[in-house]
């Protein structure tokens, strides 16, 4: 009840800590707006520099990625409305994607995704696996077959690769990415 | 930010680790007809899966390695050339100091090494009320009988087996736990009592009469055991706590000015006296904290972030915006250790930090280090804070 929603960054340095947690997940949000993959990369790229010069000390871990988001939106918004890229997007798709509704249901997907995904990612390599052939339907039997092993390491695994994520949501929010080096 | 929030209640719900009121929060966000939508739409597996690939496909090396060097300081020529006579100085002294050290080494025959502050570890004394004092430790289990109880000592634990010998005054044990310590301690009705270090507690071997009360000066965590019939009451120099059956962190080291309790579960009852001898109480609920002031014998309650203050006993240090000063004089007792500081701007410089308990020492330094704001030294268990100059 008291664990997440703990962390504060307390100087512009810290940020680097974070690049690698939040930098795929931003820019998956990003091409919601821009859609080439050059785009969207750049973006973010500008966006964390624009936080790493205005940044201000002890601001809650939430608010920075939540100033990341805006800044993303708007540097993409603003992509939008100048110029070329303007002729590519239909008048409707912009009118949505311009709505403050779009932009916390994107911001929303895509940390709930990061979450995940940097979860997953830390899990020894087999787990990571059969977990993966497991969220693409497979059945037990059949990742034991695909992956030559018997049922009950598949099920074992899995057992532990839940357990282990659970352990590590626990932790998402809570730990200073400066202590995860430790 | 809300959406971040809720993004992360969802994604602990996927993989089934939600709490109770953590759920009720969901529940409410998911009221709306929108929101159940999206909802639903998060539990797909193949957004994931698509994600995962995604995240694959970017190079985010590559972007942060731009980063960093977008971000890194511009450096003159005149402060390179600084930079490289600093490193020669460095160099020269560290081989004066490993020159110096020989020949003291010689010096003794004893040869002496260069220490090590290591964490603390679960360790205590407990005396007896006979007097007899038994050394407890995380590697040898035993078992000590005396009147009215069976105390067993395994794994850094203690509990104590109340037997059925008729005992006619209270018999009191007190369990001492030496700076660089901590052990867990099982009293006859069950409640369980975290140690930290430099603490002392002292409980009778069995509860008897209206009330089950013991002395504390240092810090614990209690999870006290439910009995409305004997409240349970821990006596500290400041103030007392009386309670039913709940769960609460007590820091009360007689040399800190300000004690105080803090409660995680439950209800609890705090008892003072004012500086005109008047008893005062105060109702606390769950995650208030109560501060006593030592000087002026003033309460103060505050709502606070539990966490912090109970996250030693799950084996972690937490700080949040705490002066380095107070930081390091708060892992003073576990690592043993004095502490230093250059000048009082050192001191007041403050720091974030969540880590675990169980890092030698060293590791806490490189931690703080990497903020390029102070530079520790450690000479055996003295710590020597210095200010880094731009």
């Amino acid at each position: 009840m008291h664990e997440e929603h703990s962390t504060y960054i307390n100087s512009k340095h810290d940020i680097s800590k974070y690049f690698d947690l939040w930098y795929p997940g931003l820019v998956v949000f990003a091409q919601q707006f821009l859609p080439d993959q050059a785009d969207a990369e750049d973006v973010v790229q500008n966006a964390f520099i624009k936080l790493f010069e205005n940044f201000e000390k002890g601001k809650h871990i939430n608010v920075v990625k939540g100033y990341l988001y805006k800044t993303i939106r708007n540097k993409c918004i603003n992509l939008i409305k100048h110029e070329k890229v303007k002729q590519r997007h239909a008048q409707q798709a912009e009118k949505e994607s311009f709505s403050e509704e779009f932009f916390l249901e994107k911001v929303l997907e895509e940390e709930t995704m990061t979450a995940l995904v940097n979860a997953i990612n830390t899990l020894p390599n087999q787990c990571k696996e059969i977990l993966m052939l497991s969220l693409n339907g497979l059945k037990n039997n059949e990742i034991a077959e695909d992956l030559n092993i018997s049922i009950n390491t598949v099920k074992s695994q899995k057992l532990r690769s839940y357990r282990r994520l659970r352990e590590q949501l626990k932790d998402i929010y809570q730990i200073i990415a400066v202590l995860t080096s430790v | 930010m809300e959406p971040i929030r809720i993004a992360h209640l969802i994604a602990k719900q996927i993989t089934g680790n939600l709490t109770l009121a953590e759920e009720r929060e969901l529940n409410k966000w998911l009221e709306s007809e929108s929101h159940l939508e999206l909802y639903h739409s998060l539990h797909d597996k193949k957004k994931l899966e698509m994600r995962l690939q995604a995240y694959q496909a970017i190079d985010t090396a590559k972007a942060k390695e731009k980063y960093l060097k977008r971000v890194a300081p511009v450096r003159s020529l005149k402060l390179q050339l600084l930079r490289i006579a600093a490193i020669a100085l460095l160099v020269l002294s560290v081989g004066s100091v490993i020159y110096i050290l020989r020949q003291s080494q010689a010096d003794h025959t004893s040869g002496q090494q260069l220490a090590v502050v290591e964490p603390g570890q679960s360790k205590a004394t407990l005396t007896l009320e006979d007097g007899q004092v038994v050394e407890l430790d995380n590697n040898e289990s035993l078992t000590v009988k005396q009147k009215g109880a069976i105390i067993n000592n395994e794994a850094g634990k203690i509990n104590y087996e109340v037997t059925n010998e008729n005992v006619l005054s209270l018999k009191y044990n007190t369990l001492q736990v030496p700076r660089g310590g901590e052990y867990q301690v099982t009293l006859p009705d069950g409640t369980r009592v975290w140690v930290n270090s430099e603490t002392q507690l002292k409980y009778p071997v069995k509860f008897a009469g209206d009330t089950r009360t013991i002395e504390l000066s240092g810090e614990a965590y209690f999870e006290v055991a439910h009995n409305a019939k004997q409240p349970f009451i821990v006596k500290t120099k400041s103030h007392n706590i009386e309670v039913l059956g709940t769960t609460f962190n007590i820091r009360a080291y007689d040399d800190d000015i300000v004690q105080h309790t803090t409660l995680v579960e439950g209800s609890v009852q705090a008892s003072y006296f004012n500086t005109k001898g008047t008893k005062n109480t105060q109702i606390l609920k769950p995650e208030q904290q109560i501060q006593f002031n030592q000087d002026d014998k003033q309460a103060k309650l505050t709502t606070v972030d539990t966490y912090i203050y109970t996250a030693w006993k799950q084996g972690r240090f937490v700080f949040r915006d705490q002066s380095i000063e107070s930081i390091l004089n708060g892992m003073s007792r576990w690592y043993d250790i004095e502490i230093e500081f250059e000048n009082q701007s050192v001191a007041d410089k403050t720091f974030s930090l969540d880590i675990k308990r169980d890092a030698p020492f060293e590791k806490i330094i490189t931690v703080l280090e990497l903020t390029r704001s102070v530079e520790i030294s450690t000479v055996g268990n003295r710590i020597i804070v210095k200010e880094v100059s731009e």
